[in-house]
């Protein structure tokens, strides 16, 4: 490539010497105009009054260059193409308007007027610029060497810039540099470099603001995207390409949008075939297919081939399962982007979001095949194959991905991530491959893996689907790693999430102490592996995550959550969607909680439903979801309820089930200073409360105990930190009661799924109250819950051998060994000891050894050894 | 134990002896073992109950399970005044110079001193210093103070922040020096004070099972400890201890605070043959752990467990013979 490309400049330049560099020179800046002026006013987004205002200078001096080009750019920005397209022959012979027309023709879809107008404008002033889009032009039609020809010729002037270049050759020659660096990634240094000079240069030149926070958005860099997005939109509230942009922004960064960019943007333009095609994608999230379809149709107005709308029609339809209208889509926008990857990209994206990854990596490969250095699509390949567990392909791609694009986070730190692989160990259980980080792997195997199974044969069993082994299961004790695996970025806010037949969650260490049950989310993620291979990855997210957390609390009183205060307040306060359309509450939520309280909600709908129909409705139900059905039809179907009556019997359900509850609270809402609101429980419950702490810092301990226990009288299951139980516990505790005080600890502990210490504490309080069963319970909850700590593995270790309870000694006590803990020889010589009272002698002989090996001389280990060897005599 | 018993034992278990046997004979010797416990300005209450703690639990060990006798026990506090029985005097500089240069000119090669330190540490003057009532002692004052103890084993441990410079400041030929941290840069408050004293004052620390806790077992203890702290709570470490006594640990391998644990056998030909029986054994278990990695583990301990069951044999043998069987 060197070579052509030394003599193509060689030649470019002789070419800019004869035509370009003499409009460079002469295009300094005009004085900047009046407030008043239409330029001015469009650059602050008045566009109908620069309408005006330039329509007014036309008519008092047809030949304003100026004028005219701001009307064409209003009256495209408001989607008036037409209109534009009525002036053009009035209006082309100007030279400052054959962009603007040109680009007006473009968003008509007209690409071979479009392309005149283009060239008519390479020889006015906004020859580079025109250059640019020509090339643009060009690779759509799938003439990628020749674009790349001219946009390198255009990038090649940089070299000749001067102090009065102007704003808008400095944005052409930036945008082309952007666009070579699809394929050139050390290009978007001098693009941005570029960029800014033309940003100083006319700082009204908010398009080129925009350009360049699109540019950051596309290179993951959020927060320069913001930073200059904010800009623009500040200069220019109605910039539509910061508009459009900004919408992307938000959703990339899982934002609820402030102000609405999208709305402003189709308010502006109500066919926007970019904003209109966005808002579609919305819907396909909320997999709510054929309202997408319409959306996206409504941006086919101007340009009935407009690409954007019929990518977006064909991801509602591919992932609606209509192959054939598929093909019809995608066909429309291939003829329109020859060798382009762009909508195999857009369609595997959404397809991923809704969990269809063994799609999106189908689609992400097609979309390799027809553009091989299409650094997203390969991308997509990769993150979708190491979803689906093909760890060695996702590692290739990635890799192929990086050198293309080195500014996709997402690939980079998911190589980084495949690097740290090799630390990790990989344990086989029947139906399983667990995955963990070498140093955890024994301690945490010791539970995961029999959970695993119990989920495996107790899950599989309930809804006769057994999904393909292994299962592939991986830990990470460091959220980060966690969160990267999960969407390539750290900071997600989830604990665990399934693939398929793919699970990753957080291991006990990567969160803080007490935050979370682990194997709740193992089972949870696995109740999900179920639905969603049940399905074919048809479930929608409500119903898979609802399941997912009813399944939680099926497996363990504890687990789950449950009713709390926060939830009855935000339902019956109208902050929840009722069943038929509670999917809005996961994909779309409105204020911070929505999310976590929706999982909760939903899997009370499950419940109902069970209720109703048994396990045999939920398992008619996920057929139905394979078999392509929505989730009106198979509610009808299988149990009678339209949406409407769903919506209601739920409602009488969940109101009946927890009356005393509902009594108990009402909805209090508070807004913080972002302006976002959160959910507060008030009403009695809370009443009982604030009495209760009241009088426990005035030590007035009866007061607080008729408090408390009207609290837990309100609300039985609200054990989280500040509950009844806590001010019965102080209060108990104040008053030396330790029985009733153990009583209420003894409920937190069997309420809160994550009550570590409430365990510890509480084993304690039962030990001295001489009930071992109950401590060795609570010190089983807690190990469960955090199996890393040694020292409460060496308390459960004895309670579980002082009670004769074998099999818990002997994990606990290989927990121990496995914590590595300074004094091995012991801790194999206990294990022995254990395995002796389990009377499994093989395993005794080997851990004495093992302890001796450590300690030769380790009197009580000689004396096992011995004993074990003289049958009849072991202790 | 008295001292000729073990030289007695060390004669009958002969050259082919592993270290790990060998070494406690060697190092009690004889002498006087002489304990100075200082603690410096703790700067909250919380702190200073822990100090006064562990100071305690070194002074019950020291003057029981060690044997040392109480006079060579010396505890210097914050506030002398709290425990006047055992606590000798205020830790201020003076004192601290006054006690240490005193034994540090009396003591001979036989005996050996112990000075351990639960101070905060500082390195904002250009030197490292230790926290104490009054002006802070430095560690170059310490290497001063300590200078003439050139014959005497010297161990120094200083369990506190900023630590780490006092190994180099200290080091020499009959030295150990135990530090919380690596450097004075690591100025958090130390986690590892606890875990030394909890390994050298119960079995915690005894990972060989000798009865006995080397200098070595209790600094690997603390060690192992704080660092499953850290790795536990996914945290970044903010102390490494080190050890320095110029044998890469061989010298506070030796070194123990108490004297060698369970009663002495007497110098019999049966024991003596029991004893050269275990040496032999521990010398063909020495030989087998040397070919360790080469082997399965099943087939190492197939070869292990009868040497294994032959030491455990011949340390019964001597138990009958009414002495003690630790090595």
């Amino acid at each position: 490539m060197s070579a052509p490309f030394s003599v193509l400049s060689t030649r470019a330049i002789v070419t800019l010497i004869s035509c370009s560099i003499v409009p460079l020179w002469l295009r300094a800046q005009a004085a900047p105009p009046a407030n008043t002026t239409a330029v001015a006013l469009y650059a602050r987004g008045d566009y109908a009054e620069a309408i005006r205002t330039a329509e007014a200078a036309l008519a008092a001096n047809p030949s304003s260059g100026e004028n005219a080009a701001v009307l064409v750019r209003a009256l495209t920005d408001l989607g008036h193409l037409d209109d534009v397209a009525h002036r053009a022959d009035a209006l082309r012979p100007l030279s400052a308007t054959a962009l603007p027309i040109a680009y007006a023709l473009l968003g008509l879809g007209r690409l071979d007027d479009a392309d005149g107008a283009l060239r008519l404008a390479e020889r006015g002033p906004d020859s580079l610029r025109a250059r640019v889009e020509r090339a643009r032009l060009q690779r759509g039609r799938g003439a990628i060497d020749s674009a790349t020809s001219s946009l390198r010729r255009v990038a090649a002037l940089a070299v000749l810039v001067t102090p009065t270049t102007s704003a808008t050759d400095l944005g052409a020659m930036a945008y082309a540099n952007r666009l070579l660096g699809r394929e050139e990634p050390a290009r978007l240094r001098d693009a941005l470099r570029l960029y800014d000079a033309a940003i100083a240069r006319d700082t009204r030149r908010h398009d080129l603001r925009a350009e360049l926070g699109a540019m950051f958005l596309e290179k993951f860099n959020y927060v320069d995207a913001r930073r200059t997005l904010d800009a623009a939109l500040a200069a220019n509230p109605r910039e539509p390409r910061a508009l459009l942009a900004t919408a992307r922004l938000d959703a990339a960064e899982g934002r609820r949008p402030r102000g609405d960019p999208l709305a402003r943007l189709l308010a502006l333009d109500p066919a926007h075939p970019e904003g209109r095609a966005f808002a579609a994608r919305k819907l396909i999230d909320a997999e709510r297919y054929a309202d997408a379809e319409a959306e996206a149709r409504r941006g086919l107005v101007h340009d009935s081939a407009a690409p954007a709308p019929w990518v977006a029609i064909a991801a509602a339809r591919y992932l609606a399962g209509d192959s054939v209208g598929y093909r019809d889509a995608i066909a429309r926008v291939h003829k329109r982007l020859v060798r382009s990857a762009s909508a195999e990209v857009e369609i595997a994206e959404v397809a991923a979001r809704v969990r269809l990854y063994r799609e999106a990596a189908r689609v992400a490969r097609a979309g390799v095949a027809r553009d091989p250095r299409d650094a997203r699509a390969l991308a997509l390949l990769g993150i979708n194959a190491l979803r689906l567990g093909d760890v060695d392909t996702a590692r290739a791609v990635l890799t192929r991905a990086f050198a293309l694009d080195p500014f996709d986070v997402w690939v980079k730190n998911t190589l980084d991530l495949l690097d740290t692989f090799t630390g990790y160990a990989t344990l086989r259980t029947e139906h399983f491959t667990l995955v963990m980080e070498k140093g955890d792997a024994e301690v945490l195997a010791l539970y995961a893996g029999p959970l695993a199974e119990e989920a495996y044969e107790s899950l599989s069993a309930r809804y006769g689907y057994r999904p393909p082994a292994p299962v592939r299961a991986e830990f990470f004790r460091s959220h980060a790693d966690f969160s990267v695996r999960a969407v390539g970025l750290s900071g997600l806010g989830a604990l665990g999430v399934a693939f398929g037949s793919v699970i990753a969650l957080d291991t006990p260490p990567a969160r803080d102490r007490g935050e979370f049950h682990w194997g709740a989310v193992l089972w949870h993620e696995f109740a999900h592996v179920i639905t969603l291979g049940m399905t074919n990855n048809r479930v929608p997210r409500w119903v898979s995550e609802g399941l997912s957390v009813y399944e939680e609390r099926r497996a363990r009183p504890a687990w789950g959550g449950g009713i709390t205060p926060t939830l009855v307040a935000a339902y019956k306060g109208g902050r929840l969607h009722p069943p038929s359309s509670l999917n809005d509450g996961f994909v779309h939520p409105r204020y911070g909680e929505e999310v976590v309280l929706s999982y909760a909600l939903a899997a009370y709908v499950f419940e109902m439903l069970e209720d109703r129909k048994g396990a045999a409705g939920l398992r008619a139900l996920l057929n139905g979801y394979r078999d392509g059905y929505g989730t009106t039809q198979l509610m009808v179907r299988t149990y009678g309820l339209a949406p409407a009556q769903l919506d209601s019997t739920f409602d009488a359900w969940l109101r009946a089930k927890f009356a005393r509850e509902f009594a108990a609270v009402e909805l209090r809402s508070t807004v913080s200073g972002s302006g976002d609101t959160s959910v507060e429980a008030g009403g009695p419950l809370r009443a009982a409360l604030v009495d209760a702490a009241r009088a426990q810092q005035a030590k007035q301990w009866d007061q607080v105990i008729a408090s408390a226990t009207r609290a837990v009288a309100l609300f039985p299951a609200h054990a989280d930190g500040g509950s009844g139980y806590h001010y019965l516990i102080a209060a108990h505790t104040a008053l030396g009661d330790r029985a009733k005080a153990t009583q209420a600890l003894q409920r937190i502990a069997m309420l809160n799924e994550s009550a570590v210490d409430e365990n510890i504490a509480l084993a304690g309080m039962l030990t001295a109250a001489h009930d071992s069963a109950g401590a060795l319970a609570a010190l089983e909850r807690a190990a469960w819950i955090t199996p890393f700590d040694a020292a409460l593995q060496t308390q459960l270790s004895n309670v579980a051998a002082a009670r004769g309870a074998n099999a818990v000694a002997i994990r606990a006590r290989r927990a121990v060994v496995a914590l590595a803990p300074a004094d091995r020889a012991g801790a194999f010589f206990k294990l022995a000891q254990a395995y002796v009272a389990a009377r499994d002698t093989v395993a005794a002989r080997r851990e004495v050894l093992r302890a001796l090996d450590l300690a030769p001389n380790f009197e009580a280990a000689q004396e096992l050894l011995l004993a074990l060897r003289s049958p009849g005599r072991v202790p | 134990m008295n001292a000729w018993m073990v030289r007695t034992s060390v004669a009958l278990m002969g050259a082919g002896m592993s270290a790990l046997c060998a070494a406690p004979a060697a190092a009690q010797s004889g002498g006087n073992t002489h304990l100075v416990v200082i603690a410096g300005v703790s700067g909250e209450p919380r702190i200073a109950e822990s100090w006064t703690g562990l100071s305690m639990a070194l002074w019950t060990a020291a003057t029981t399970r060690f044997g040392i006798p109480a006079s060579h026990v010396t505890l210097l506090a914050e506030d002398s005044t709290r425990d006047p029985a055992h606590v000798a005097g205020r830790s201020t500089k003076a004192t601290v110079e006054r006690i240490l240069g005193a034994l540090a000119r009396s003591l001979t090669a036989e005996d050996r001193l112990v000075v351990v330190l639960f101070a905060h540490g500082s390195a904002l003057t250009g030197s490292t210093t230790v926290n104490l009532p009054g002006p802070d002692m430095s560690d170059a004052d310490f290497r001063r103070v300590l200078a003439p103890a050139t014959t005497p084993m010297v161990a120094f441990i200083h369990t506190g922040s900023a630590s780490g410079d006092f190994a180099a400041a200290l080091a020499g030929p009959r030295r150990i020096v135990i530090t919380a941290t690596k450097s004075a840069r690591e100025q958090n408050e130390t986690l590892f004070p606890g875990y030394f004293v909890r390994a050298l004052t119960t079995e915690a620390g005894d990972t060989d099972k000798d009865g006995r806790v080397s200098l070595l077992e209790a600094f690997t203890y603390a060690t192992h400890e704080v660092e499953q702290v850290f790795t536990q709570g996914n945290r970044l470490p903010s102390e490494h201890a080190q050890l320095a006594d110029g044998a890469d640990g061989g010298r506070a391998r030796e070194f123990f605070l108490a004297s060698a644990g369970g009663a002495s056998v007497a110098a019999t030909p049966a024991s003596a043959a029991l004893l050269r029986e275990r040496a032999e054994v521990q010398a063909s278990v020495d030989a087998l752990r040397a070919r360790k990695t080469d082997m399965s583990e099943e087939a190492y301990q197939r070869a292990l467990e009868p040497l294994m069951v032959r030491l455990a044999e011949a340390s019964r043998a001597l138990r009958a013979l009414g002495g003690g069987t630790k090595p």
